[in-house]
This record gives structure tokens, sequence and C-alpha cells, in this order.
């Protein structure tokens, strides 16, 4: 998933305001800034996406995250929500890609990268159901602004490059 | 399309990833301003 994660970080917003966007798309796209260190760092640890989307991986992750929320802010349910949203990556991925759930354990997912029509769809929907969330963290008087109305159109159509991307270019590996 | 579409890897996705997140934060900022 891709513009999905960002979805969801705004529906965090929406129903946490106190917690800055920008630790909410941390968060939500936190395994895949792992996945991107264990490729920098030359690590080879197959399947791929063990040491970043697997449970036990996104466990550490989402609870390490989780707790350095809570030293800065004192937020139990804010620290809750950002682990929250580190596991909705590994369960918004499942649905679009294949991903490795623990060691020596299943690869399991819907794999709609396959489908980029249904893919976007879902997307978008997810970013749209977000986006309906986040406006509730804005003044009554901010929701119908231009930059509040470009958010969903920008992230629809940032989701829609991706998924052309997808179907044009199939086969380029990540790491 | 840049970031999904150049060079391969895990270039495509750290450029991919921030332009997503930079966009809302901008319009998240300029949506609070």
């Amino acid at each position: 998933m891709y513009g999905g994660h960002v979805g969801i970080a705004l529906a965090g917003k929406g129903l946490r305001p106190a917690i800055p966007l920008s630790v909410l798309l941390l968060a939500t796209q936190l395994p895949d800034w792992a996945d991107a260190a264990v490729c920098v760092a030359g690590i080879s640890a197959p399947p791929s996406g063990i040491l970043s989307h697997s449970l036990p991986a996104i466990a550490v992750l989402g609870g390490a995250l989780a707790l350095l929320y809570y030293g800065t802010s004192r937020d139990w349910a804010g620290a809750g929500l950002i682990g929250l949203t580190v596991l909705s990556h590994a369960i918004a991925d499942y649905a679009t890609g294949l991903k490795p759930t623990w060691p020596g354990g299943p690869i399991i997912g819907l794999d709609l990268y396959r489908q980029p029509a249904i893919d976007l769809v879902l997307e978008a929907a997810v970013i749209a159901v977000g986006w309906v969330i986040y406006r509730g963290s804005l003044p009554e008087s901010r929701r119908r602004s231009s930059p509040v109305m470009l958010m969903l159109i920008a992230l629809v159509l940032l989701q829609l490059a991706a998924s052309v991307s997808f179907a044009m270019f199939p086969g380029i590996r990540k790491c | 399309m840049m970031p999904f579409a150049a060079g391969n890897g895990v270039w495509r996705l750290v450029g991919a990833m921030l332009l997503i997140a930079a966009v809302a934060l901008v319009l998240d900022w300029r949506a609070r301003r």
C-alpha cells in the first residue's frame, strides 16, 4: 500500500489531534523506512521484509515508536494510537502485497498490486475515509478550505501515479 | 511520476514516501494557518 498508509495517518490525526501529523506519517511509513534502511545497510535476511514487515518486526517498530512518543508526551492513548498505526501498515500491506508473517512462517497477502485498478480503488477509498476523519481535527471554518480539499485531490492523484507506475514497471525490485 | 518510475529499488521507495508525506504535511500546515 502507498497512499492508503497516509490516509490512515490522516485518520489518526482526526482521532487524536494532539499528535503531530509528522509523527503519524512516520508511524504509518515506519516499516517501509526500516525496509529501506535494511537495504541501504546491505543486510541480507530472506525472505524480503522479514526485518521490517513481519509481525515480530512490526511489534518491535511499533512498540519502540510508541514508547518514544510516550517518553516525550506522557500520552498513553496517543502512544497506543501510534503503535496501532504502525500495526496498520502490516495489515494494509497484507491486502496489497505479499508479506512475511514470522521467521519460518508463511508469506501471505492478497497481492492486489497485480490488479492495479482494484488497488487504486481500495487505496483511494482508504485515503477518502482517512481524510473525512482528518477534517474533524480542523476548526469548522477550515474544513472546506482550499488546502483541505486539495489534500484529498493531491493524495488520490499521487496514488494514481503510483498505481500507473506499478502497472507499467511491475518487475522493479525494491532492493 | 519521477519518484515512482525513475531509478529503481530503495531510492524509488524513499522518494515516493518523502513526496507523499511532504504533500500531506504542507497542506495540513496550510489548512491550519
